[in-house]
């Protein structure tokens, strides 16, 4: 597929990248790569420099929003649209405002997908951002 | 016209005071309030009734003299006998001639085999709560109960029922700490709780993925998925429902090295996803020892997994479990790997309800639910850790046999 749009998926939950992997499975034209934690998620992004990254919220060591700060700082890779997958949010009563975000980071994350994951919804997120 | 009290008697007193005021368990503290009652009132035999929380019922909870032990399982309803009288009427009784009593219980004597002359009992009263009645039985030398002897239990009995008041009000304060513990942090157990239905979801999905596409593979996975997070789930129910009750540790005859193998044996299929290795000891003197043995297998079950998740794969990690006896009359069990250790500033967090070092892997109920285990069972836990090199979980137990319950 030369024209396939890489997508980098970075949560601890194994079961939870199994999940996004076969989500990410029909949609056309991208392929998936993975990372298990913080550190190695933030090494692989700048290694491949994937159109996407769908980043989990809760991890041990760095979690998703170190990551996510540290990605916005860094030139190569502020660029890259970024789903943040949160285990607490609207449902709960707790909400991530753009305000609070671009308080803590300066910038805010493309899109918030709450688990568990909605199938339909993340497909339609991920095409919309990558134009697909 | 009663007497004052001898100084033998306010000695008595004042000993009973301070073992009030020195501790905080209520079976030690009543233990040894009803010795010297014994012995200062000169009597036979005596007993301390307490109220059951849930059923109402007066249970024997401390019993001394001839035929102790027959009287302790007998359980009595208010109104009962003279002990379930002053219970219930708040009043105390002498009853110097118990055949011509109406309210004396033969009952007691007939399956107990102790001959019971004259009776002296009061009640155990805080405020308007009845908790309870002491009671002494048969004078030494044949005499009767007088009211000087009354006056001297009535002293005895109002600190006694401040011991069982404050024992009442510090189990309330722990459960009323559980549950607000429990509840502050509901949205911590949610991010849990979200993760695991995460799971159930995706390997559902994966299933109907794999039933439209006719692909095995992805339906053996999509299943394997919708299992695995279905058990963590019910395990952190229980685990939830653990730490927000009160409970007495159920005691039976076990053998340690049982337990340790069980649990190894059922962690084996981790440990060798992991290739981690998996090594125990058999102790011959912890064969036959009486302990609540689901609890500990649960403690065990939680230490021996913790470790196993701290082991990095490809590291030649090993988990050892281990049982030593000290000084005859308790044990340890000690749960050692050599994996990623915990930091300094984590040690005195980890037996916090909902603290994990696990991120989302961690319901950060375990830790917890085990020290109140062990809590329930008078043992301790305590934990010896490295960074980098490794952590050693030691539980210390009373060591309880069979003997020491007959």
């Amino acid at each position: 597929m030369a024209d396939a749009k890489q997508i980098l998926i970075v949560d601890d939950e194994l079961d939870a990248v199994e999940f996004v992997t076969v989500v990410l499975e029909d949609v056309e034209n991208v392929t998936t790569i993975s990372a298990n934690d913080g550190v190695s998620g933030l090494a692989k992004a700048k290694e491949a420099m994937p159109d996407l990254i769908i980043l989990d919220v809760q991890m041990p060591g760095r979690g998703g929003f170190d990551v996510f700060a540290d990605l916005k700082k860094d030139n190569a890779t502020k660029g890259i649209p970024v789903i943040m997958l949160t285990g607490v949010g609207e449902k709960a009563g707790i909400h991530f405002s753009g305000k609070d975000m671009g308080q803590f980071i300066g910038a805010e994350p493309d899109a918030y997908i709450e688990k568990p994951v909605d199938p339909a919804e993340l497909q339609k997120t991920v095409s919309g951002l990558l134009g697909l | 016209m009663p007497t004052g009290l001898t100084k033998e008697e306010l000695n008595a007193l004042i000993e009973v005071g301070k073992t009030v005021n020195a501790h905080l368990d209520l079976d030690t503290v009543l233990e040894s309030v009803m010795s010297v009652t014994t012995e200062v009132m000169k009597v036979e035999a005596s007993s301390l009734v307490l109220v059951d929380d849930e059923t109402g019922d007066l249970l024997f909870h401390v019993a001394r003299g001839a035929q102790a032990e027959a009287v302790k399982p007998i359980r009595m309803k208010w109104g009962e006998g003279v002990v379930g009288w002053v219970v219930e009427s708040g009043k105390p009784a002498i009853v110097n001639d118990v055949a011509n009593d109406k309210r004396f219980y033969k009952a007691m004597d007939e399956s107990s085999g102790f001959q019971t002359r004259s009776i002296l009992c009061v009640p155990l009263v805080t405020g308007d709560r009845r908790s309870g009645a002491i009671e002494v039985l048969n004078k030494l030398g044949g005499e009767d109960f007088d009211e000087h002897d009354l006056l001297l239990c009535e002293a005895v009995a109002s600190q006694a029922a401040i011991a069982v008041e404050n024992a009442r009000l510090h189990r309330q304060m722990l459960k009323t700490e559980r549950l607000a513990a429990i509840g502050q942090t509901v949205a911590g157990t949610a991010h849990c709780i979200k993760n695991l239905l995460n799971g159930i979801h995706g390997g559902s999905y994966m299933i109907d993925r794999a039933l439209v596409k006719d692909d095995r593979a992805l339906l053996t996975r999509g299943w394997g998925m919708v299992k695995k997070n279905n058990g963590f789930l019910q395990e952190l129910v229980l685990d939830m429902l653990t730490y927000s009750k009160e409970r007495e540790p159920e005691y039976e005859l076990a053998d340690v090295n049982a337990i340790n193998q069980a649990v190894c044996e059922l962690m084996a299929q981790k440990a060798q996803d992991k290739g981690v290795t998996i090594r125990w000891e058999p102790n011959p003197h912890l064969s036959q020892v009486v302990l609540d043995s689901k609890g500990i297998r649960r403690c065990l079950l939680n230490l021996v997994s913790n470790a196993l998740d701290a082991c990095e794969p490809g590291n030649a990690g090993h988990v050892d479990v281990r049982a030593e006896v000290f000084d005859g009359d308790k044990f340890d069990i000690r749960i050692s790997d050599n994996g990623t250790g915990i930091a300094e500033e984590d040690k005195d967090k980890l037996f916090q309800v909902f603290f994990s070092t696990k991120g989302s892997k961690g319901t950060g109920l375990g830790l917890a639910v085990t020290h109140k285990i062990i809590a329930e069972h008078h043992g301790k836990i305590s934990v010896d850790s490295k960074l980098g090199e490794g952590t050693t979980f030691t539980i210390s137990l009373p060591l309880k046999r069979e003997s020491d319950f007959s």
